[in-house]
């Protein structure tokens, strides 16, 4: 073999390697996805109750506020500040900017869908919202089972649309733990797997 | 460039080296700018860690690829850390894109070659 081929092989291995390493920068490990399923069911289970013993709309405006929108923005801010902050992939800037309109439009829709004069099937825009950004997690996590999550949000918001305003909250928790914590669970375990055969890659 | 560095070449084999980038032939240096090419910004700490060479020897990598303008640095803070950004330039993709296509050709000319 001549110096030349020998070479080029080794600048070849050294792109290849590096490129290897770059794969071990995981986008998304699932947690946000717990994280945000987990203060979404807390919060609807206590605005059942606050409805069921018929608490002021503000009450229940509060719980969303309290419970899922104060926590869950100061959660993800810690998450994006914990992250390895010396290296930023392309994924993980569109993913982090996804996230932060999921919280800017459920964190609004929550609190104004609560109020007593506006509709409240206002509230099933939280499972069509996570719909319509679950197809793009889904390319960018390059895993499609998320669609098929994506497409049972949407179940949930239509059934949430047909059933009466009490019984929508169930729904929607039932939406969120199927649909946000058990991909969230899903995810994290898949990244898991990604980092340690990419360690002995 | 490719076809360049098959055609002129002193020795008969087709190829000629001269018609490699130098810039990024050095391994320290492309292993810079496929790193950052992989990635929206990295900074400083990353690069090392990815090339596993000194913080004066990579300064030097980075600011020759720098004032060549395959990429480019955007200097912030971390809190009171000052702390610099690394992101390759359209510039620095195509030069890459070339190299790996001069590389490629070469490989491909001695597999036909074996054949």
């Amino acid at each position: 073999m001549s110096n030349e081929l020998e070479a080029v092989q080794k600048q070849l291995s050294v792109m290849q390697e590096v490129v290897a390493q770059c794969q071990k920068l995981v986008v998304e490990d699932g947690t946000l996805y717990i994280l945000w399923g987990s203060l979404a069911v807390a919060a609807s289970v206590l605005t059942y109750g606050a409805v069921w013993l018929n608490l002021s709309s503000w009450v229940v405006a509060g719980i969303w506020l309290g419970v899922f929108g104060v926590p869950g923005f100061i959660a993800t801010y810690i998450k994006i500040r914990a992250r390895k902050r010396n290296v930023m992939t392309f994924g993980e800037k569109i993913v982090i900017r996804l996230w932060q309109g999921v919280w800017c439009v459920l964190t609004s829709v929550a609190i104004v869908g609560t109020m007593p004069e506006v509709p409240w099937q206002l509230i099933t825009m939280i499972p069509f919202t996570f719909a319509l950004v679950y197809f793009p997690m889904a390319v960018l996590l390059d895993w499609k089972p998320l669609t098929v999550f994506a497409l049972l949000w949407i179940v949930t918001g239509l059934t949430m649309l047909f059933v009466p305003r009490l019984y929508s909250f169930i729904v929607l928790d039932a939406g969120i733990i199927i649909c946000e914590i058990l991909p969230g669970i899903l995810i994290k375990l898949r990244a898991r797997r990604f980092a340690h055969s990419a360690d002995h890659a | 460039m490719s076809s360049m560095a098959m055609n002129n070449d002193s020795k008969g084999t087709g190829f000629d080296p001269a018609a490699l980038d130098e810039l990024l032939h050095n391994p320290i240096r492309l292993a810079i700018i496929t790193a950052l090419s992989q990635v929206d910004t990295g900074d400083f700490s990353w690069l090392k860690e990815i090339t596993k060479t000194t913080d004066g020897n990579l300064a030097t990598h980075l600011r020759k690829l720098e004032d060549a303008g395959y990429i480019i640095v955007t200097k912030t803070f971390l809190g009171r850390k000052p702390a610099s950004f690394y992101a390759v330039t359209q510039q620095g993709r195509d030069r890459l894109a070339r190299y790996m296509e001069t590389l490629s050709a070469i490989v491909e000319r001695y597999s036909a070659g074996n054949q």
